[in-house]
């Protein structure tokens, strides 16, 4: 069953719809505080919009407007909401916390806790079955927790960074466990953190300010992204600009000749090859395709596809030096930016390696 | 004062201490000597006490007809004030701290007033109100209930003055846990009774064992509104802090007696409330 939303909430700034195909997994991707936990709340049935609609297959989630107002309570609708942090009931045993909705749906103890060990065996839980969620990890609580989300047998499955409150080692086991779990479920994932989104969703839609900027399957979304905010948590250089015969001509005159051209989705646009010169385009890059150079005293930078930047970010890396600069990112090596390395406010020249960028359709904004 | 109970912080997490953190050392110098003072103010007249104790006839005297049915008076009143303390004192914390409402604050304070207002005017209040001539005596004199100067009475003088300890207790603690393992609850499907049942009531259940324990001394140690609204009929109203205060004049020793014996139940019952919270963090 898809699921479509909308909600608004005015105290919040958010004014935001999705829509979750069947079977597939939407990453919320956006920083903290964009929204993405009170839309999930909204869908749980635990804070109440100013005004929205959501509709789960053929029947109505909720309905809050200026004339209608049905807005079930959480146990009256069939989602599931699993948080960043595992909120397992102190008072139960894992197996007991499993067995918890099982229970509230009426089946008796022996046949709750049997299911419920089913599903502690699901996420590789069982030997924590007799365990008090004090004596966990927090890798383990957050399986037990999956379990017990799980056990409800929820349409839809909302996971609120359910990673973020782990410390590296568990997250990349629990990340494991998710995809396995995520496989062929309905389900939205908030988080802010691009490799969440990109191992465990299918789909992504991208939150900033309140309001979805774009959306799409998530690999195309994140290579080819077509917001400035998208392109900076996928880590790539984005440059808005017009089609020419060969390239690319950006806002500073600068022009590019002999990159990829590529089809936008979600609509199989395969003929921006045959685009017309003049069409909004938008150019990207991997930052290992940028090579930084520093201004020379002899006037302004000469050679194909350089482009003149101030640097408005800095970032230390294991091995290099990432700068933002005009709308790219680079990596400069520590041994050759030890002595010169730019700091933010400086002019300096980026050579794009042409063969490495790609440049696609510039669509109107959502 | 916070009548919070000590382990009204839910997290298990927090309630462990750390025994390599130097937690004495954050306390300024000055201020152990002042807390010794306090502890004193409380130990040297229990001490004072406890020398002036005939201890010849200490048995003899609790166990004087007088003091034996003062005794008895003060269990049962104590117990039911307290059972009533739990049935109104539950709801009352629930809903100041799960409800928003008009006048919340003003409930809030309301509530307090039992613990603020001297329990001779609290008594003096419960006769203007179920008194024979109160504003509800002559309807339940219709009905015919009398309760003033009854066991009822002095049930109603100690459930009104306890009822604030059990409110507090409870408030503070759900307010400081919040109701997000409610809503947990909720979106596992529980509906609201089976949440309240299988959450909400086990979460909250140290912090009602220290309300209620201190619902119950306070209903043992209920004096001013007792003789004012139930007055001082042995038997029948005459509590153990009565019978205390009437022995004063005529028998000075049997007085001493059985005020040591209410000290032994109040250390008994403290030490029961507050020895839960080490239970609990050694599970």
């Amino acid at each position: 069953m898809n699921l479509t939303a909308s909600a608004t909430i005015a105290a919040r700034g958010l004014d935001a719809n999705i829509t979750v195909e069947a079977g597939r997994t939407l990453a919320l991707l956006g920083p903290n505080g964009s929204g993405k936990s009170s839309l999930l709340g909204v869908l749980a049935g635990l804070l109440r919009p100013d005004a929205g609609s959501a509709r789960l297959g053929e029947s109505e989630l909720f309905e809050v407007s200026l004339s209608d107002a049905r807005w079930p309570r959480p146990d009256e609708r069939p989602i599931g909401l699993l948080g960043q942090d595992p909120m397992l009931f102190p008072h139960l045993s894992a197996l007991d916390n499993a067995a918890f909705p099982l229970r509230a749906a009426g089946a008796s103890r022996s046949d709750a806790r049997e299911a419920a060990l089913t599903w502690l065996r699901a996420v590789d839980a069982e030997s924590l079955a007799a365990s008090r969620p004090g004596a966990l990890s927090g890798g383990q609580a957050q399986r037990v927790a999956i379990a017990r989300a799980l056990a409800a047998e929820p349409a839809v499955l909302l996971l609120d960074e359910p990673l973020a409150a782990l410390d590296v080692d568990a997250a990349v086991t629990i990340r494991a466990l998710l995809a396995t779990v995520l496989r062929g479920r309905t389900a939205i994932l908030a988080t802010h953190n691009v490799v969440d989104a990109s191992m465990l969703a299918d789909d992504i839609a991208v939150l900033h300010d309140g309001g979805i900027v774009e959306t799409g399957p998530t690999r195309d979304v994140l290579a080819r992204p077509q917001h400035p905010f998208t392109a900076r948590m996928a880590g790539r250089g984005l440059i808005p600009g017009v089609r020419t015969q060969t390239g690319i001509q950006l806002p500073d005159g600068t022009a590019l000749a002999g990159v990829s051209f590529a089809s936008n989705t979600p609509t199989a646009d395969a003929a921006f090859d045959d685009a017309a010169p003049g069409t909004d385009a938008l150019l990207t890059v991997r930052p290992a395709a940028v090579r930084v150079t520093l201004p020379t005293p002899v006037g302004p930078p000469s050679g194909p596809n350089a482009i003149t930047a101030t640097v408005t970010a800095v970032e230390t890396h294991a091995e290099s030096l990432r700068i933002w600069a005009g709308g790219l990112i680079a990596d400069l090596d520590h041994e050759l930016a030890r002595d010169q390395a730019p700091t933010i406010g400086d002019t300096v020249t980026l050579h794009v390696d042409p063969a490495q960028a790609v440049v696609y359709r510039a669509l109107p904004p959502q | 004062m916070t009548l919070a109970p000590p382990d009204s912080s839910d997290s298990p997490t927090t309630r462990r201490r750390d025994p390599n953190a130097a937690s004495a050392s954050y306390v300024p110098p000055w201020l152990p000597p002042l807390a010794v003072v306090g502890a004193l103010l409380i130990l040297v007249p229990l001490v004072a006490m406890a020398t002036r104790v005939d201890w010849a006839n200490f048995g003899a005297l609790v166990t004087s007809d007088s003091a034996v049915a003062a005794l008895a008076l003060s269990l049962r009143t104590s117990l039911a004030a307290t059972a009533l303390c739990i049935v109104l004192g539950v709801p009352m914390a629930i809903v100041l701290a799960r409800v928003d409402f008009p006048l919340k604050s003003l409930a809030r304070t309301l509530v307090l007033v039992p613990l603020v207002l001297p329990p001779v005017v609290g008594g003096l209040a419960l006769l203007y109100a179920f008194g024979k001539r109160g504003l509800l005596g002559g309807t339940l004199d219709l009905l015919g209930i009398d309760i003033a100067f009854s066991t009822t009475a002095v049930v109603l003088a100690q459930t009104f003055v306890a009822l604030p300890f059990m409110v507090l207790t409870l408030e503070s603690s759900l307010r400081a846990r919040g109701a997000r393992f409610e809503g947990v609850a909720a979106t596992l499907g529980a509906r609201r009774g089976y949440a309240f049942r299988h959450v909400t009531w086990p979460l909250m259940w140290p912090a009602l064992v220290a309300g209620t324990v201190l619902c119950f001394a306070r209903a043992l140690g209920e004096f001013g509104a007792t003789i004012t609204f139930a007055g001082s009929l042995e038997g029948v109203t005459r509590t153990v802090p009565l019978e205390i205060y009437l022995q004063r004049e005529v028998d000075p020793d049997a007085a001493v007696a059985l005020s040591l014996l209410l000290i032994v139940i109040a250390l008994v019952i403290v030490g029961l409330a507050y020895r839960r919270p080490a239970n609990r963090s050694a599970r």
